[in-house]
């Protein structure tokens, strides 16, 4: 029996997107800063609940040209570290019936490392099915200074530290 | 008027515009047309491909946020409303070419001509590589 499945096969828990989104969204009475990213890669297992996202930090993009040239120049130092990544779980991944069409209320741990820091991360997120189609979105806070990303102190009341991720994925499956 | 306030007036005016100067550059500063520029390089994707996997570092010290010009056969199309992902030549692991909204728009026909299995040519900025999404071009024009 085991030798039988041992061939091609659909693994019909895992799922994979290479388009997904993130915002990345800050306001103080001084400044809005808003970016988007939509070249996120993510792949997400059911079976286990493992989830890894991984993205460019280049691929954020602003509506100022500046603030896109500072933000990789200055905060992010694209030019040392161009990726940020994600590893972690779904803890209650078994809650989520990809048969049956709704909205699952999950809950996410695992770390996250960009600017050559890493740090965890525990959010709330919902999975969503609908006909087959599974999409996932979250939303936490990262810390400036816990990824040691320094503002300048002229810019410190203009920038808050906490910088709001809002994540949205599309997955589709992964034919292994 | 006493010569006094006429040059008192041509300075402030002298000033404001370039304090309009200041502010239309921080601004308004216009994001790197990426289709004027003259590519930094140009190469296959499939060079490109390797380049990236055999030495990743130097690869992206060479090529990180620079205008490259890369030609392949399209392995796969991605679509979500206005925001079109050619890739090239490796379905899964390939160079990866994304047109911003704003020119997919202005050049639909022309993107929506192309095919899986065609040759082309695009240019793009190198935003690094990716173990899912292979080589990460944005920004990208058809030149």
């Amino acid at each position: 029996m085991g030798i039988f499945f041992c061939g091609f096969h659909l693994n019909a828990q895992k799922y994979i997107t290479k388009e997904g989104n993130i915002e990345l969204f800050s306001k103080t009475p001084l400044f809005t800063i808003e970016a988007v990213n939509k070249k996120v890669a993510s792949i997400v297992d059911f079976g286990n609940g493992d989830v890894v996202a991984t993205t460019l930090v280049r691929s954020f993009k602003f509506h100022e040209a500046l603030v896109e040239d500072h933000f990789n120049e200055n905060y992010m130092e694209s030019e040392k570290f161009p990726k940020a990544s994600f590893k972690g779980k779904v803890i209650n991944f078994k809650d989520v019936d990809l048969k049956k069409n709704g909205d699952y209320k999950i809950t996410i741990k695992g770390t996250l490392t960009m600017h050559g820091e890493t740090n965890p991360v525990d959010a709330q997120g919902t999975i969503t099915i609908k006909d087959g189609k599974v999409s996932g979105k979250t939303q936490f806070n990262v810390s400036l200074a816990a990824y040691k990303i320094r503002v300048e102190e002229s810019y410190k009341k203009s920038i808050n530290d906490d910088i709001r991720l809002s994540i949205t994925f599309d997955y589709a499956p992964l034919a292994n | 008027m006493k010569k006094i306030y006429k040059i008192l007036i041509y300075l402030t005016l002298f000033g404001l515009l370039c304090g309009f100067g200041v502010y239309l550059y921080v601004f308004h500063k216009p994001h790197r047309n990426v289709g004027s520029e003259k590519p930094a390089f140009t190469l296959t994707a499939s060079e490109l491909i390797k380049e990236f996997s055999e030495k990743e570092d130097v690869t992206y010290k060479l090529y990180g946020d620079k205008a490259l010009q890369v030609t392949g056969k399209i392995a796969d199309i991605a679509k979500k409303g206005n925001d079109i992902t050619v890739i090239l030549e490796d379905k899964s692991s390939g160079v990866s070419c994304s047109f911003e909204a704003e020119y997919f728009q202005k050049n639909a026909e022309k993107i929506n001509a192309m095919k899986v299995g065609d040759d082309v040519t695009v240019k793009g900025k190198c935003d690094g590589f990716d173990m899912i999404m292979g080589v990460v071009l944005t920004r990208c024009v058809v030149p």
